[in-house]
């Protein structure tokens, strides 16, 4: 256990030593403070700690869209942009040279001839990037949930539900680095491969999920008209309905079915999606977690239970791939990433 | 068990790509001496080294080290090794490089504080010992790096090249260094292209071109293959003399003929030739062949008659 306690504080302090770790930690502590600056008055949001402002009754300290203005800014700027976008990227800029440095030739002397085992030295670098993630992600989400309780007065322990989101996107981009880094020993391959299968899984993301909107659509015979379903019932008669004044949706409903080359489409492009990370859905899980707890409890209301509305919303942030597919998919690949990437380690001369 | 801390047998290296590396090496290395591996850039010395270290596999051959066969994880506990082109950490202070050393070897926390004060004053660091690597000279660093494959209290010690970027002044701490392991047991083995710096202590060496072993044994007895008596002397050879001379495997040049023997009986019919032919003899001694005309010699293949090798597979 020592030699891994050994190489773990090693990395740390190789890590420590970077100047892009104090920048991406100045810069996590920068933009928590910005969001715990937004505040609330009685005229509406104000900003940098009441230094702005604007006036927006609604937004105010009383309003009653203030907590959805607030949870808006975390799930898009926040969340959408800061944690998913530039964290991940500062983060795998941060640990890529980790194991690409262990491997050079000198370096490899020092650490592979003293009778540690490869498998551990290779784990002990992997445990150290991710504790590295972890506690950057971690003081992040504490500061973003006493802001919340701060400015909402409300506490919401859904949020720690993005300290693992964020670490699994991470965990399965840093997998396919670790891979080609271990192959190419080069750092800057490995970062430009990476970002590319990045793009292209998010690409792929976004035309499969594209995809399976038009299937929906065309089976559905509706998609925004959540009042479709009414208009059905409420119809009289089989003539009504598909007379010239019925509804387009509803015609649509009764006429359409999925293109085949469509439906045939989606499933290469789902299949190929499969075996990549998924980001946006994983950080949509998150997102789901966050902001489902405060729906689930309209949509179980009583009152708001027949409200098409708040129903719609929950289907918006409830919809896709299940969570189970998105999770265990982007697990398996980080595991397949980086059984290959050890092996590889292990077996490679140096 | 074997005698030898190091005992290989037929060890061959191919890379990708078809380089053959070494071709099928025999080498023994006797315990608590200092064995020195010599040889031209690209020979296959630091190929050898990697191998014992489990650094790369080897593609052929056997071989034990410390008793354990080669890519034995657990017997590296009790090696040293000062790589070729050492990388230390350089945001970690010479004291950390020691004790991250000691740290992977699984020293006990108490012996590590010791140990590193002990080895930070062998190898004359102690008053940098809190300076980051990145600070350091080249020859600091080497002297860190000794430092550091030591932390273990070794049996064998590999130095792969370790004088290079040494100032004389670091590379005399060297030799001192190197002779008070071999006085406390430690069998050291150094791999280097700088002869110079093995020709003072080295007790036995091996002579790598090529990827193979081309000379092997105790120096001085390789010396001797190529030593042997030098005569000066005043005027000039008959022509009959010289082809005499040159009939019986004396080299003859102008004002000198050289005997390959070191017995004085061997050169008292030289003496009286000369004396015979009214030249005055001028001097008389041993010529040894130093080490570095033994290593051009094997390495060049015209002293390979001379050399003894290992015997092949």
């Amino acid at each position: 256990m020592k030699p891994f306690c050994t190489i773990l504080l090693e990395s740390f302090r190789g890590l420590k030593s970077q100047l892009i770790f104090w920048i991406t930690l100045g810069l996590s502590f920068f933009v928590a403070l910005i969001f715990l600056s937004i505040g609330f008055d009685d005229k509406g949001p104000t900003f940098f700690f009441g230094m702005t402002g604007y006036a927006n009754e609604s937004l105010g300290a009383n309003g009653l869209a203030r907590s959805y203005f607030y949870k808006e800014i975390f799930s898009f700027w926040i969340a959408g942009v800061w944690l998913t976008w530039i964290a991940t990227i500062l983060a795998l800029v941060s640990c890529a040279p980790i194991l690409p440095n262990t491997m050079t030739e000198g370096g490899a002397g020092m650490v592979m001839t003293k009778g540690v085992s490869r498998l551990e030295i290779f784990a002990a670098k992997l445990v150290g990037s991710l504790f590295f993630v972890l506690i950057q992600v971690g003081l992040f989400v504490l500061i973003v949930f006493v802001a919340f309780k701060w400015r909402l007065g409300e506490w919401h322990p859904q949020l720690f539900w993005y300290i693992p989101a964020v670490l699994l996107i991470f965990t399965s981009l840093y997998s396919f680095l670790v891979l080609i880094a271990v192959k190419t020993r080069s750092v800057l391959t490995a970062l430009l491969l990476t970002f590319l299968i990045w793009g292209v899984s998010g690409l792929l993301g976004r035309v499969e999920e594209g995809m399976r909107g038009m299937i929906v659509i065309t089976e559905n015979g509706y998609f925004n008209d959540f009042h479709a379903e009414e208009k059905i019932a409420e119809t009289d008669s089989e003539e009504s309905l598909e007379g010239e004044d019925a509804p387009i949706e509803i015609k649509e409903k009764l006429n359409s079915k999925p293109d085949e080359d469509l439906v045939k489409w989606h499933g290469i492009v789902k299949t190929i999606h499969s075996f990549l990370p998924k980001n946006g859905p994983v950080m949509d899980e998150a997102k789901r977690k966050f902001l489902l707890a405060d729906l689930e409890k309209l949509s179980l209301d009583p009152k708001n239970k027949e409200d098409p509305e708040i129903q719609m919303q929950r289907d918006s942030v409830d919809h896709g791939n299940s969570s189970f597919y998105t999770i265990w998919s982007s697990v398996l690949f980080a595991a397949v990433m980086f059984s290959l990437a050890a092996v590889s380690f292990c077996r490679r001369d140096y | 068990m074997s005698e030898y801390v190091v005992d290989l047998s037929g060890i061959r290296k191919t890379y990708k790509g078809g380089v053959e590396a070494l071709k099928g090496v025999n080498l023994q290395v006797p315990k608590g001496c200092i064995y020195g591996l010599l040889g031209p850039n690209g020979a296959g010395k630091s190929t050898m080294v990697k191998i014992l270290t489990t650094l790369i596999r080897s593609s052929g051959g056997t071989g034990t080290m410390l008793g354990r066969p080669i890519g034995d994880r657990q017997v590296l506990r009790r090696v040293g090794l000062l790589p070729e082109h050492a990388q230390f950490p350089d945001y970690l202070t010479g004291r950390q490089v020691i004790e991250f050393s000691a740290g992977l070897q699984d020293v006990p926390q108490r012996e590590t504080r010791e140990r590193t004060d002990r080895l930070l004053e062998l190898v004359h660091m102690s008053a940098d010992q809190g300076r980051k690597i990145k600070t350091y000279s080249k020859g600091m660093k080497q002297r860190i790096g000794i430092a550091q494959a030591l932390v273990n209290n070794p049996e064998i010690v590999f130095l792969d090249e370790p004088t290079d970027g040494v100032d004389p002044a670091g590379r005399k701490d060297f030799r001192e260094i190197v002779k008070k392991l071999r006085k406390e047991g430690c069998t050291v083995f150094i791999n280097t292209h700088i002869l110079s710096e093995l020709e003072p202590i080295v007790d036995r060496v091996a002579i790598m071109s090529g990827g193979e072993i081309r000379g092997e044994g105790v120096l001085e007895d390789l010396r001797s293959k190529k030593s042997g008596y030098l005569i000066g002397f005043e005027g000039s050879l008959s022509s009959a003399t010289r082809q005499q001379f040159e009939s019986a495997g004396f080299s003859c040049e102008a004002g000198s003929v050289s005997i390959p023997s070191t017995k004085a009986e061997a050169a008292q019919p030289v003496l009286d030739q000369l004396r015979e032919e009214n030249l005055t003899v001028t001097q008389m001694h041993v010529e040894t062949q130093s080490l570095e005309d033994l290593f051009i010699g094997v390495v060049d293949g015209t002293a390979d008659s001379n050399c003894p090798t290992p015997p092949k597979n």
